[in-house]
C-alpha cells in the first residue's frame, strides 16, 4: 500500500530502518514470542537469498518459488529448535538445500544427490548475444547467470554459497552435509566446470570483458 | 623457501580463495613475487571472483513474502484449531497395545504348561492360564465385543493422531 501522507512516509522509513537494524537473533526471539511482524521481516530479509539459492538448485523459477516458500515454512516450524550454534543464514540455507534435494527427489526418485553427473540438468542454450553489442554490466551478469545455470545443481549451489553468499567452507560443509575434503574437492571441480562453461559458451563475452 | 616449488592453476585458485594453509600461502606469495605472469593470472582470478561476488541476487515474483506469510498464518491457525491430545492418552496407547499383545502370548505359554510341554529351562515361573479361555473367546459376547470395542477405539484414536500430525506438517 502506498503511503498517503508525510506521516505515513515517515512511518514507512522508520519501519524500514528498524527492519534493517534489528539483528537476526532479535528477530528470532520476537518471532518465537509470537510476533508475526518478525516472521515477515525475516522473509523480506532473506527472500532474495533463499530464492536465488533455490533457483540454483532446481533450475526453474516456478519450482524455485515452491522450494523457497517451503523452506521458509519449515524454518518457521522448526525455529524453536534453532539453538544459535550456527548463523541463522547458514541454518536457513541448510533447510533450502534439504528442501531442494527433496523436491528434486520427488520429481526424479532415482536422484540421490544434487550432483547428478550421469544426467546433467538440461538448460536451454540461449546462445551468445550479438558480439557487436556493447556488453554492459547487465549483460555480463546475465552471461554469468547463464553460465552458472549450465552447471549441475551441486556445482551451482557451492559456487553461489562460496562466492556470492561468502559462506566459509566450514559453513558449506554444514549446509550441504559434506566433509571438509569433499567440500574443497567439489568447490575446485565446480570452479573448473564453470571456467570450461565460460570458455565454451561465453568466450566472446569474456574476451570483451578483459 | 623450497626452490622446487611449482605453482599450478588449482593452487592459485585455492590461494585466491584463501583455502591454503599458512606455509603453502607463504610459498605461493613468494613465488608470485618472482613470477609476474602468475601475478597477472592471480589478478584475473580475483577480478572473476569479484564479478561473482557482485552478481545481483535473483528476485522472486512480487508478493512472494506476502504469500509465504499467508501460508504461515494459515498453518498456525490450523495448529491452534486442533486441540492437543492429553499426554495421558498418548502414554496409554502403547501400554494397552503391549497388554493386548502380551495377553495371548502369556495365555499360549500358560496353556503349554498345562499341556505338560516341558518348559523346565525357563528361569521364571509362568502364571497358570488355561488355553480354553481363548477357545471360548468367541462364545462370550461381553469379552468379544469388549475387546472389539477397545480395538476399534484405539484404531480410530491412532488414525486421528496421524491426521493431526499430517495437518501440522502441512502435508495435506
Amino acid at each position: 500500500m502506498l503511503p498517503t501522507s508525510v506521516s505515513d512516509t515517515t512511518n514507512t522509513l522508520k519501519a524500514s530502518y528498524m527492519a534493517a537494524t534489528i539483528t537476526d537473533e532479535s528477530l528470532i526471539q520476537m518471532a518465537l514470542s509470537g510476533r508475526q511482524s518478525a516472521f515477515s521481516m525475516l522473509v523480506k530479509r532473506y527472500e532474495n537469498y533463499v530464492f536465488t539459492l533455490a533457483l540454483r538448485f532446481v533450475k526453474n523459477r516456478e519450482d524455485a518459488h515452491e522450494v523457497a516458500q517451503d523452506s521458509f515454512l519449515r524454518a518457521f516450524r522448526y525455529l524453536p529448535d534453532f539453538r544459535g550454534e550456527a548463523k541463522f543464514s547458514t541454518w536457513l540455507y541448510r533447510i533450502v538445500f534439504t528442501t531442494a534435494l527433496n523436491h528434486l527427489r520427488k520429481k526424479n526418485p532415482d536422484n540421490r544427490s544434487l550432483d547428478d553427473d550421469s544426467k546433467p540438468l538440461q538448460i536451454p542454450d540461449q546462445g551468445t548475444p550479438d558480439g557487436a553489442l556493447t556488453l554492459e554490466q547487465n549483460d555480463r551478469n546475465k552471461s554469468l547467470h547463464q553460465a552458472i545455470a549450465h552447471l549441475s545443481a551441486d556445482d551451482a549451489g557451492i559456487i553461489t554459497l562460496f562466492y556470492l553468499y561468502e559462506q566459509s567452507l566450514d559453513e558449506i560443509c554444514d549446509i550441504m552435509g559434506l566433509t571438509m575434503t569433499n567440500a574443497k574437492t567439489k568447490l575446485c571441480r565446480a570452479r573448473q566446470r564453470l571456467k570450461s562453461v565460460l570458455d565454451d559458451k561465453f568466450a566472446a563475452e569474456i574476451k570483451e570483458w578483459r | 623457501m623450497e626452490n622446487n616449488f611449482l605453482l599450478n592453476d588449482e593452487l592459485l585458485w585455492d590461494y585466491a580463495d584463501g583455502l591454503l594453509d599458512p606455509v603453502q600461502r607463504q610459498q605461493v606469495a613468494a613465488y608470485l613475487e618472482q613470477n609476474k605472469a602468475w601475478k597477472v593470472k592471480l589478478d584475473a582470478i580475483v577480478l572473476e571472483q569479484q564479478r561473482f561476488g557482485n552478481l545481483p541476487l535473483e528476485k522472486p515474483n512480487a508478493g512472494f513474502a506476502d504469500r509465504v506469510m499467508a501460508a504461515w498464518t494459515l498453518e498456525q491457525r490450523v495448529q491452534k484449531a486442533i486441540p492437543a491430545a492429553p499426554d495421558w492418552i498418548l502414554r496409554l496407547i502403547p501400554v494397552v497395545f503391549a497388554v493386548l499383545i502380551l495377553m495371548p502370548l502369556l495365555g499360549l505359554l500358560g496353556g503349554g504348561v498345562q499341556q505338560n510341554i516341558p518348559l523346565s529351562n525357563l528361569p521364571f515361573e509362568l502364571p497358570a492360564f488355561s488355553i480354553d479361555a481363548f477357545h471360548n473367546f468367541g462364545a462370550s459376547p461381553v469379552l468379544f465385543y469388549g475387546v472389539l470395542f477397545v480395538l476399534v477405539f484405539l484404531t480410530l484414536r491412532i488414525f486421528e493422531q496421524f491426521l493431526q500430525l499430517r495437518l501440522q506438517h502441512g502435508k495435506r
